[in-house]
């Protein structure tokens, strides 16, 4: 090749990627959606209207997007364009329930502030606790 | 490709159209044709429908509103009903609507296109082989030159 890219498709590291979805918000094409399910969330890159313009990979805090030295992808449908990252979310230490944010995000809390006492518990969990007391 | 020329009798047309694209895929094609005439396979390039069939339909841009009445004047002029073999949507405007996608002067893309075209007017295009989305913004003119080859290739038998 010639040139070397600058641009390029973003690839999302599925063993990075926590599902914050601050590349979601940049995105200025809404490539990036998140969907919420019941346990997990889904990351959903739609290369076909992506325009390769990076500012996904400048918003993830956990730099899980980087820029491929790959610009053009060729294909039959959308479905075949589409990336797919799926992230589970915790659970509640008392029921299992799961909560609002993902297992990731909670790791990379403790690792950050190592000192700062997560609670893993869900609303209703909390209120019992308290109401224990 | 005289010989190939010959079996098939005819060459194959290529339909290609603007559907208000920023010009940046438009330039690309040009490049591609460039690309694509050292082949030495022959093609025609028309801008506008005066038959029912095409081989091969190229299409840039998000379909603006502006474009889509312009389009589907050309599809009731043409007779109603168009068919390609091939479309070959080019940029991400095409392929997804691109930045535009839910702007209230585009219609966002090829696809939602076609399904405003069912609903709202008489007109019909129907795509009989394959759609082949080239994603990128814009793209790059290799990879359309090769995408049409593989395609005339294809009709070349
Ligand atoms: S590169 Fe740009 S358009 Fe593509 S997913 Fe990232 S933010 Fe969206
Ligand atoms: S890719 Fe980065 S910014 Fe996007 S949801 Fe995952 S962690 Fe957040």
């Amino acid at each position: 090749m010639l040139f070397h890219s600058i641009r390029g498709v973003p690839a999302i590291d599925p063993e990075k990627c926590m599902g914050c979805g601050a590349c979601a918000s940049k995105c200025p094409t809404d490539s990036l959606t998140l969907h919420r399910t019941r346990d997990s969330i889904l990351l959903e890159l739609n290369v076909a209207r992506c325009i390769r313009c990076a500012y996904c990979a400048e918003a993830c805090p956990n730099n899980a997007i980087t820029i491929e030295d790959k610009y053009t992808v060729i294909g039959r449908s959308r479905e075949e364009l589409a990336i797919r990252v799926i992230v589970p979310l915790a659970r509640c230490d008392s029921c299992g329930e799961p909560l609002r944010h993902s297992a990731r995000e909670v790791e990379l809390a403790r690792e950050k502030v190592p000192d700062l006492n997560v609670i893993k518990l869900c609303d209703k969990c909390k209120v019992k606790r308290v109401l224990a007391r | 490709m005289q010989t190939q020329e010959a079996k098939l009798g005819t060459v194959p047309e290529i339909l290609y159209i603007n559907s208000g694209s920023c010009n940046g895929c438009d330039i690309e094609l040009l490049a591609a044709f460039v690309e694509l005439q050292e082949t030495g396979l022959k093609f025609n390039v028309n801008v506008e429908a005066r038959k029912p069939r095409y081989d091969i339909l190229v299409i840039t841009g998000p379909v603006t509103a502006q474009s889509f009445c312009r389009i589907s004047r050309m599809l009731r002029e043409a007779g109603g009903r168009l068919e390609v073999e091939y479309a070959v949507l080019l940029g991400s405007c095409a392929c997804g609507g691109g930045i535009w996608y839910d702007s209230y002067a585009t219609l966002g893309g090829f696809d939602s296109f076609l399904n405003y075209l069912r609903r709202v007017e008489e007109a019909e295009l129907t795509i009989r082989k394959e759609k082949i989305y080239i994603t990128g913004c814009p793209v790059r003119p290799r990879d359309v030159a090769e995408t049409l080859r593989e395609i005339l290739e294809k009709i070349y038998g």
